[in-house]
């Protein structure tokens, strides 16, 4: 039976987000801007959920059951962590410390801070990373094309 | 400065920033003119650039297609600002608002500053790859890749065209347009009604685009200051706060002049 992600080591692996990203909703996607990579990740509206549930630190499980709390998704515990996991490997997320697996007696739910912004979903998809693109700098400018016009040469008194 | 150089100061507006050049080249003086000469303003000047010819640095070679080609780099350390590429170097001091450009007898290099000053001057607004019209009252962007119609559609009406390659958007209580100095271009500024997202048709007919779709097109025309973090991160939200508050089309037209009736119409219109 493979070992699951949350329990390795028999501690909990823990997700945050990395401090330098922004993001906004437009439209249907999520889109999270990687201020460090210059890249744009789009997600799907469970990935934009969980993403928004990262707020505070969480592992798998706790971000599970906030989404199933909301929702009642047909895709399980591993589909999450498989995307928390896509997160970490475009630096996006970064593993938190991880934490003492306290006895179970003693060991409440993990809360994470409801959404603020980001209503559930409302199809039951697994989260995805629908596209990511690099930011690059468009900087036309006529120096480049000295055939397109006289101005553009770029010694024109040589 | 050498015997017999005259040190000339040239004062220009460019997008809401108005910026003076110093720069003791006849030569580069002459081409500043006729680059950037309809930009001149009587302003007084939020940004003091001195331009200085470098011997060591050679214009870039011909055939690099476009700026993404030409890596710069960029360092920031406290007040201070400074880009890089292959052929040029810029310092700035940020609080003083002056700065030491250092490159060849050419205007990209002053290009690329405007872009730089434009960011680190207005905190709400972008750069946008798109030609700028106003019929006097109202303005519209018309963006899309190289070969989707800027230049086409500007030179289809010049009496409306601001400018045809990058305009700057300013997301005050009312977005409005200004031109910037990038092939054709003229001053000139205008509340912005409406964006269009060019591509050639077989008839001229306009379409309205989701958010998404918007923004699908308009991340790839945008100039993104990737030399700064927090420009960058200013630039993603105004870039959404635009999808959000104006409309936007996709256009489709034939090169004849037909298509302002198109272009001119109220939003709401069909």
């Amino acid at each position: 039976m493979p070992v699951r992600l949350t329990e390795i080591q028999g501690a909990q692996v823990t997700y945050r987000r990395a401090r330098q990203t922004a993001w906004r909703t437009i439209g249907e996607e999520t889109i999270v801007l990687d201020l460090a990579e210059k890249r744009m990740v789009g997600l799907n509206g469970t990935a934009a959920f969980i993403w928004q549930s990262l707020e505070t630190m969480a592992d798998a499980d706790a971000v599970a059951r906030t989404l199933s709390a909301e929702t009642s998704p047909d895709f399980g515990l591993a589909e999450i962590e498989v995307f928390l996991e896509q997160l970490v490997e475009l630096g996006l997320v970064l593993h938190g410390e991880p934490e003492e697996r306290r006895p179970v007696a003693i060991d409440p739910p993990v809360a994470i801070d409801p959404p603020s912004t980001i209503d559930p979903p409302v199809e039951l998809e697994p989260p995805q990373i629908l596209w990511q693109e690099t930011v690059e700098q468009v900087a036309a400018t006529c120096a480049f094309f000295p055939a397109q016009n006289p101005l553009c040469n770029q010694v024109p008194f040589s | 400065m050498t015997a017999g150089a005259l040190l000339a100061e040239h004062h220009y507006d460019f997008g809401g920033i108005p910026l003076a050049i110093t720069c003791q080249s006849s030569r580069l003086q002459d081409l500043l003119e006729l680059r950037y000469g309809a930009f001149t303003t009587s302003q007084p000047a939020l940004w003091h650039i001195e331009y200085r010819l470098s011997s060591s640095r050679e214009p870039s070679p011909q055939g690099l297609a476009d700026g993404r080609q030409q890596p710069l780099r960029a360092q920031r350390g406290g007040d201070r600002l400074r880009l890089e590429s292959d052929s040029f170097h810029l310092e700035l001091d940020l609080k003083q608002r002056t700065g030491k450009l250092v490159g060849p007898l050419a205007t990209y290099p002053i290009d690329r500053m405007i872009q730089m000053l434009w960011y680190e001057t207005w905190d709400r607004g972008l750069i946008v790859h798109g030609a700028a019209f106003t019929d006097g009252e109202r303005g519209w962007l018309a963006s899309g890749p190289s070969g989707s119609g800027k230049s086409t559609l500007a030179a289809l009406f010049p009496e409306a065209a601001l400018c045809d390659e990058l305009a700057a958007v300013h997301l005050d209580d009312r977005p409005h347009l200004g031109s910037l100095p990038f092939w054709e271009s003229r001053p000139g500024s205008a509340p912005l009604c409406g964006i269009y997202l060019l591509r050639h048709g077989t008839y001229d007919r306009r379409r309205r685009v989701g958010s998404s779709e918007a923004f699908a097109c308009l991340r790839r025309e945008i100039v993104w200051p990737i030399f700064d973090p927090d420009a960058l991160r200013r630039t993603f939200e105004s870039l959404a706060d635009l999808i959000s508050r104006v409309p936007i089309w996709e256009l489709a037209f034939r090169p004849t002049r037909d298509v302002w009736a198109v272009i001119s119409q109220e939003p709401e219109a069909a």
